[in-house]
């Protein structure tokens, strides 16, 4: 079965490539300290949107820039940019549970290029609202 | 303690659909039991047949009398039912509640398991000799998909999750003090539900659902055959019924997934598509899988052959739509998908099943009692270990669970990756022992069934990138168990890449780097399968004279050499584009060979022609989705402040800005933005489309661009763009200040390319307002060769809040003494001095400090003089006295603070002009797509038709 080995040794080198590439291309999860050690890498970071700040947006001179702050899991807050080209993402003031995608610039503004954003939970919207009625 | 009785509260409902609940669950147990009993009966009168038939068509009830009450309670708005209140609410038109049915977890499950009592009720009737198999294997499937909705907690474990859930039964509700008053559904919070997620409001979505979980419920068919083949050590038996469901779960879920492409299309303003997102991978991994398995089961009609691989990929199709449901509903992948829901604490239960499912597939893959019973022990003896370890496993600190993945810390991984290791080694077993083919059967190398087969491995190579890019998540927490190892091996190494495999934190890109990610790899195998696509009808089973094989393709290839250089050379394309054009190249070549081969080989007959139309809309979805997002343009353009601004970090020119009332140039149309108007629940900015009329400028006429004047050195007609003109023909000069002073702002009117012509269409994009959020949709012209999408990147959807006068909030901002400050897009300010007021009125305190400033208002046309002053106390908050500028509508107070001069401005809502931010992209050739969708449905339902006609017998 000469062609079949053939076709097994293509077969194995191709996953070995698929799982080299998608590890090399893929990004660390990190916190923004780490991050901060890993400038100018690309890498993301979970955290929660900073309520204690205001969100800046200029439509006028730059409608996708978004500039807010983010506190991730180790209780830090930092300085966000956010380009997106479906300009200000809605429902930020609202989100909860944010993950960012960029870089860590040099003047510790973390430069997001992307930006996920999970609305509060079903349970702990409720609580909430429920709660403010009593 | 005394009952509550709760008032206005519709219970029975509630307890209807439990019932039915229940019934499904039973039934479904029961017929999986009585069918099983009915394949170890051997004659001819089988006596578990009616009872199990009678089983199921109790399921049946239950699981329609499910559905039907819980659209009573969504058609009646029962909020006192947390299901309702959490999809619905009053606002909401009653069109979209289909789509609040499948909103829900619970919804969907019942979707699924609604479309497997279908398929149920069909394979009771056409499955003959297979029945007792296959619908024990079907009502097992059911069985494990109703005790989704049972909804009851054995101590901490969450068993499903139950649709009829009162509200004020809820476990985060339980206690609270609402829930003890009689009539706590006149309270305010229970009068409205929560609403629909605003992305879900839309055409698509409700027919979307309902057509891609068909296609997911359709893969349990050839897996039940081929499980049944398994059981029935009747390896190639189950395959010719097989093949029209085969299929037919190829076309459904290939419409469905096409139809999720439409949907992010149409609402999610993906500016695309396809975005693969992990949610659309896990529809289209399942479909990939099935492909194949289809494929080598026409193979098998033919020869004879890959046995082995028809009940691997047939098997794998539904493992793997498990496994998908297990990705995005588990809340494994978290924070990396738009649209993956919540972790609802069914992780476990989902993962069961999935492991169950995996564990007996694999099971039967080997022949062989000892090696059955060998498997069969490891895989309990795994799971007894886990369930163990989870039972006494200690509690985590809740600071230090959010850092752990979910099941890391346990021995959850470590098992999983054994029993991943011990099916590995079962399939290959199997295989080696009981399927591989004998030696002398080597395929010739130009035949059908050979390239079919390389087709085939292409397909699953590409799921195989697609799951591997999509699961890095999960991979995290199967390496998490090697973390010391790894270590150790940085430590010893020094290497980085042990470091971050130590670490464990990977994360597959989510921002443009996502689409690298994927094409670097699909791309190429696209490229490869469509080649084998064009060839492979043309190659006969068996064995195919070469010189026969090349004089008959080679029209196709010259002919699609062609069609690419033309569309190549239209296109203008560069070398980097090349990977592309090659892609292109191949799926030309595919829709050209295939039509051919239909047209000379088949000569049209009708009953043959299936597969070549198939594959013909198959290459033509592909080239249309390459071509359309390859040439998407942006026609809107940056025209506001200096466009030497824009830079290399600052490359913010695809949108327009654009004020209501104002008509602009863009593209080649003219654009007014003429309202915006609140209906419902959406907020739609009209904006008109007119023709561009070319525009002549006369000699000495002047302009206005980007701020500066020029005056035209002869007469001529408007390009495109001005920098042309003026750089490359020199048709403009600049204006000296002087000379600008001269001319009132009239004469500098803004240089345009164009004027308007007539009307030609008006697009509506919107915004939705609702409960759980706002969001964009945009809104489309659909021409012939190309769309234009247009999407609301920024306007004003909140009511401006005005006070008793008319004034909005303030606005406040440090200011420069002798500069220009901007108010809005037209009017400014210039505070000239800062004087100190000699003498304040006598009746104030004393100790008072005043100051005044006089500031100068203008828009160009019209100058107004105001004095703001302003008056403190020392080393206190200054007094602030609004003055009103008449002419301009504004208010206007200034401030001393530590960091200079504040001034706060309060402009008039009459004086307000709404904004809009635009863009406009244009995707050529994207009815290429669409129209391929049609031809690939049109080809399948030929091509089942056929097949079934065969496996009747009648062809």
């Amino acid at each position: 079965m000469k062609k079949m080995h053939i076709v097994l040794i293509v077969l194995i080198a191709a996953v070995s490539a698929i799982l080299v590439s998608t590890y090399t291309k893929s990004v660390d999860s990190v916190t923004f300290a780490e991050a901060s050690a890993k400038a100018d890498k690309q890498v993301k970071v979970v955290g929660t949107f900073d309520k204690t700040n205001s969100v800046e947006y200029d439509a006028n001179t730059d409608a996708d820039l978004t500039k807010f702050y983010v506190i991730d899991s180790e209780g830090k807050a930092c300085y966000v940019h956010l380009r997106d080209k479906q300009g200000k993402p809605m429902g930020l003031e609202m989100s909860e549970n944010v993950t960012l995608e960029g870089k860590m610039g040099a003047d510790g503004v973390f430069y997001a290029s992307h930006m996920l954003m999970k609305c509060p939970s079903k349970y702990n919207d409720q609580k909430h609202s429920l709660s403010a009625e009593n | 303690m005394q009952e509550i009785q709760y008032l206005n509260e519709h219970i029975w409902p509630g307890i209807l659909g439990n019932f039915f609940v229940v019934l499904s669950f039973i039934a479904a147990l029961f017929t999986a039991i009585t069918y099983f009993l009915a394949t170890r009966h051997e004659g001819i009168e089988n006596p578990w047949m009616k009872p199990a038939r009678i089983g199921f068509y109790a399921h049946a009830v239950g699981v329609f009398g499910v559905i039907g009450t819980l659209f009573y309670i969504l058609f009646n708005h029962l909020y006192e039912y947390k299901y309702a209140w959490d999809h619905l609410n009053n606002a909401m038109p009653m069109k979209y509640v289909f789509s609040c049915m499948w909103e829900g977890q619970e919804g969907s499950f019942l979707l699924w398991t609604f479309w497997h009592v279908v398929i149920g009720l069909f394979l009771l009737r056409t499955s003959k000799s297979w029945e007792p198999w296959v619908m024990s294997i079907l009502a097992l499937v059911q069985f494990f998909l109703a005790s989704m909705l049972i909804g009851t907690y054995f101590g901490e474990f969450q068993f499903g999750s139950n649709p009829f859930l009162l509200l004020r039964e809820h476990p985060m509700n339980i206690g609270l003090p609402w829930t003890l008053r009689a009539d706590y559904l006149s309270l305010q919070p229970f009068m409205d539900g929560k609403g629909l997620n605003p992305l879900l409001q839309n055409y698509w979505m409700t027919i979307h659902p309902p057509t891609l979980f068909l296609g997911f419920a359709s893969t349990i068919i050839p897996f039940a055959y081929a499980i049944a083949g398994l059981w029935r050590r009747d390896f190639q038996g189950w395959m010719k019924p097989a093949i029209p469901y085969a299929f037919f779960g190829v076309m459904i879920l290939g419409t469905g997934i096409l139809m999720g492409g439409a949907w992010a299309y149409e609402a999610l303003g993906f500016g695309g598509f396809w975005a693969w997102d992990p949610v659309e991978n896990a529809s289209l991994v399942p479909w990939l899988l099935l492909v194949a398995g289809a494929h080598l089961l026409v193979i098998n009609q033919r020869k004879g052959t890959s046995v082995y691989a028809s009940l691997l990929l047939n098997i794998s199709a539904f493992i793997f739509v498990l496994y998908s449901t297990f990705l995005t509903r588990s809340g494994v992948l978290g924070d990396s998908s738009v649209h993956s829901f919540v972790d609802s604490g069914i992780l476990a239960q989902l993962m069961v099943y999935l492991l169950f499912f995996t564990a007996w597939s694999t099971y039967l893959m080997v022949p062989n009692r000892r090696w059955q019973m060998g498997y069969a022990a490891l895989c309990g003896v795994l799971f007894l270990l886990a369930l163990g370890n989870l039972m006494t496993a200690p509690e985590v600190a809740a600071a230090e669970q959010e850092k752990l993945l979910p099941g890391e810390g346990t021995w959850v991984p470590v098992l999983t990756i054994l029993f991943l290791l011990a099916s590995f080694v079962m399939l290959i077993v199997g295989y080696r022992k009981y399927f591989r083919m004998p030696q002398e059967e080597e395929e010739e190398l130009w035949s059908r069934e050979f390239w079919m087969f390389i087709g085939a491995l292409i397909l699953i190579l590409s799921s195989v990138h697609i799951t591997v890019v999509t699961s890095v998540n999960v991979g995290n927490i199967l390496l998490a168990p090697f973390e010391g190892m790894f270590t150790s091996l940085h430590q010893s190494t020094g290497w980085e890449v042990f470091k971050r495999l130590a670490d464990h934190q990977f994360s597959a890109p989510a921002d443009k780097e996502r689409f690298d990610v994927y094409h670097r790899i699909q791309v190429p195998l696209a490229f490869l399968l469509f080649i084998i696509v064009a060839i492979g009808q043309f190659l006969k089973y068996k064995k195919t004279e070469f010189k026969k094989f090349a004089s008959s393709i080679s029209l196709a290839l010259f002919i699609s050499i062609g069609i690419t250089a033309l569309i190549g050379w239209a296109v203008e394309v560069e070398a980097a584009e090349l990977s592309l054009i090659l892609l292109v190249w191949s799926c030309v070549f595919a829709m050209v060979s295939n039509a051919d081969y239909a047209w000379r080989v088949i000569k049209g007959k009708f009953d043959l022609m299936g597969a070549s139309v198939a594959h013909l809309g198959f290459a033509m979805v592909i080239l249309g989705a390459v071509i359309s997002t390859w040439q998407s343009h942006f026609i809107s353009r940056n025209q506001r402040g200096n466009i030497s601004e824009l830079n290399e970090d600052f490359k913010n020119s695809e949108d327009m800005m654009i004020y209501m009332g104002d008509t602009l140039p863009m593209g080649e149309y003219f654009v007014h933005y003429k309202e915006k108007t609140k209906r419902a629940e959406r907020v739609y900015c009209t904006v008109e489309y007119f023709e561009k009329l070319p525009k002549t400028y006369t000699e000495g006429q002047y302009v206005q661009v980007f701020g500066q004047a020029f005056r035209a050195k002869k007469t001529h007609v408007a390009s495109e763009s001005f920098l042309a003109d003026a750089t490359e023909d020199s048709l403009w000069t600049e204006v000296t200040p002087a000379e600008v002073d001269a001319h009132t702002a009239e004469d500098l009117s803004l240089w345009t390319p164009g004027t308007p012509g007539e009307r030609l269409f008006v697009l509506e994009p919107s915004v939705l307002m609702s409960p759980k959020g706002n969001s964009r949709e945009p809104s489309t012209k659909h021409f012939l060769g190309h769309d234009l999408y247009t999407f609301i990147k920024h306007t004003d959807v909140e009511e401006k809040k005005a006070d008793e006068e008319g004034y909005l909030e303030p606005k406040s901002a440090i200011v420069d003494l002798q500069s220009d400050i901007r108010l809005t897009e037209i009017i400014s300010m210039r505070i000239d001095s800062l004087v100190e007021i000699d003498s304040l009125p006598e009746n104030l305190p004393e100790g008072l400090i005043g100051k005044k400033a006089f500031a100068i208002i203008t828009d160009g046309k019209r100058v107004e003089n105001v004095m703001i002053p302003m008056i403190w106390l020392q080393d206190s908050v200054p007094f602030t006295y609004p003055v009103e500028s008449k002419q301009f509508k504004m208010l206007f107070a200034l401030n001393q603070k530590p960091e200079g001069l504040e001034l706060t401005v309060q402009q008039h809502s009459s004086s307000e002009r709404d904004m809009l931010i635009l863009t406009a992209e244009v995707f050529p050739q994207i009815n290429v797509l669409w129209i391929g969708c049609l031809v690939m449905v049109i080809g399948t339902v030929m091509a089942i038709r056929h097949r079934y006609k065969i496996s009747k017998g009648k062809a």
